[in-house]
């Protein structure tokens, strides 16, 4: 049976979350310096409200920057040196998420000779494409060979060949 | 940090039409997938297409109307050289606080001008609290500016003395 190659772990890119939780820091920081204009009034609440935005996400940023050096060195780098573990089989115990209008939440989970997958958490590095929004993996049965690493129990998707014929 | 001049480069009311532009696409890609087997709830996809679609189709349009029409009347113009330049000294100075208001006005030589946060349209929308130029009464400004519709556009203004400090440029 031939295959072909329908998704491969090419670009690195940091989570959404990291972006976002960054934004709301650098917010954070600014009013704080800006906390000292001649103009601005209620300092206190300006205060608190900068010290919010700086404390919490960087707390979480601080967590989530981590995490993804340990991902872009433990999942991307390692793909890319010919360091991970491969299965072949049809795909079962699919479960599919809904497809959401606004931003997807949801992923798809489904097993492969009994090893789980996930698939359609933005946070997740690898494959993040769930079937509702076009992925490579959509039903049941589907003949597949993946291409993944793991870390932590979780298995990121870093490569996927299907049957030319799907 | 004291700004002491303001130069005209780019309307920041892009950002928002990107912005429209990027709600307006998400409604396109929810009415592609309304026949998506995955679509869980088709009434509310359709409802969220249309919201999406309509505040983007609306937001977009306005701020595209209106940045089009603020390049061919006043940036335009700036560019060939087509404005009138005031100095002296500013008078009935009035400046908002943060976070509570969001424009500042003030005269130079009788010529009234109007610094506001949320103004579409090209020029400085800077006012001093946001981190613009912290203008007092009695400084001395220089202002290069585009009248239009009865207001005054600055595309330039310099800080060039304050009251009470002494000559600065």
């Amino acid at each position: 049976m031939s295959m072909e190659t329908v998704y491969s772990y090419e670009y690195f890119i940091p989570p959404i979350l990291v972006w976002f939780l960054l934004l709301i820091f650098i917010i954070g920081v600014y009013l704080l310096v800006h906390m000292w204009h001649p103009l601005v009034r209620r300092k206190i609440i300006v205060f608190i409200i900068s010290f919010c935005l700086i404390v919490f996400p960087g707390w979480i940023l601080v967590d989530a920057i981590a995490s993804t050096i340990v991902t872009y060195k433990e999942v991307y780098l390692a793909y890319h040196q010919n360091e991970y573990f491969m299965v072949e089989g049809e795909i079962e115990n699919f479960e599919p998420a809904p497809f959401e209008a606004f931003v997807s939440v949801n992923s798809d989970t489904f097993t492969v000779q009994g090893v789980e997958f996930e698939v359609g958490n933005s946070q997740n590095a690898g494959l993040r494409k769930n079937a509702a929004n076009g992925g490579p993996i959509h039903s049941e049965g589907q003949h597949v060979v993946i291409y993944y690493e793991s870390i932590g129990g979780v298995n990121y998707i870093v490569r996927v060949d299907v049957s030319a014929s799907d | 940090m004291n700004r002491k001049k303001y130069q005209y480069h780019f309307n920041k009311a892009w950002f928002v039409l990107i912005f429209s532009i990027w709600v307006f696409l998400r409604g396109i890609r929810i009415l592609i997938n309304l026949s998506n087997p995955f679509m869980d709830n088709l009434f509310l996809g359709i409802i969220t297409m249309i919201i999406f679609i309509g505040i983007g189709i609306l937001l977009s349009i306005s701020l595209l109307s209106g940045i089009i029409n603020g390049i061919i009347n006043i940036v335009f113009p700036y560019r060939k050289g087509q404005y009138l330049t005031i100095k002296g000294r500013c008078e009935n100075v009035n400046k908002c606080f943060f976070p509570e208001g969001n424009n500042d006005s003030f005269e130079i030589g009788g010529v009234p001008f109007d610094i506001s946060l949320f103004d579409g349209m090209p020029g400085n929308s800077f006012p001093a609290a946001y981190g613009g130029i912290n203008m007092t009464e009695g400084d001395i400004i220089k202002i290069e500016y585009v009248p239009y519709k009865e207001k005054n556009f600055i595309m330039s203004m310099i800080l060039l003395q304050k009251e009470d400090e002494g000559k600065i440029r």
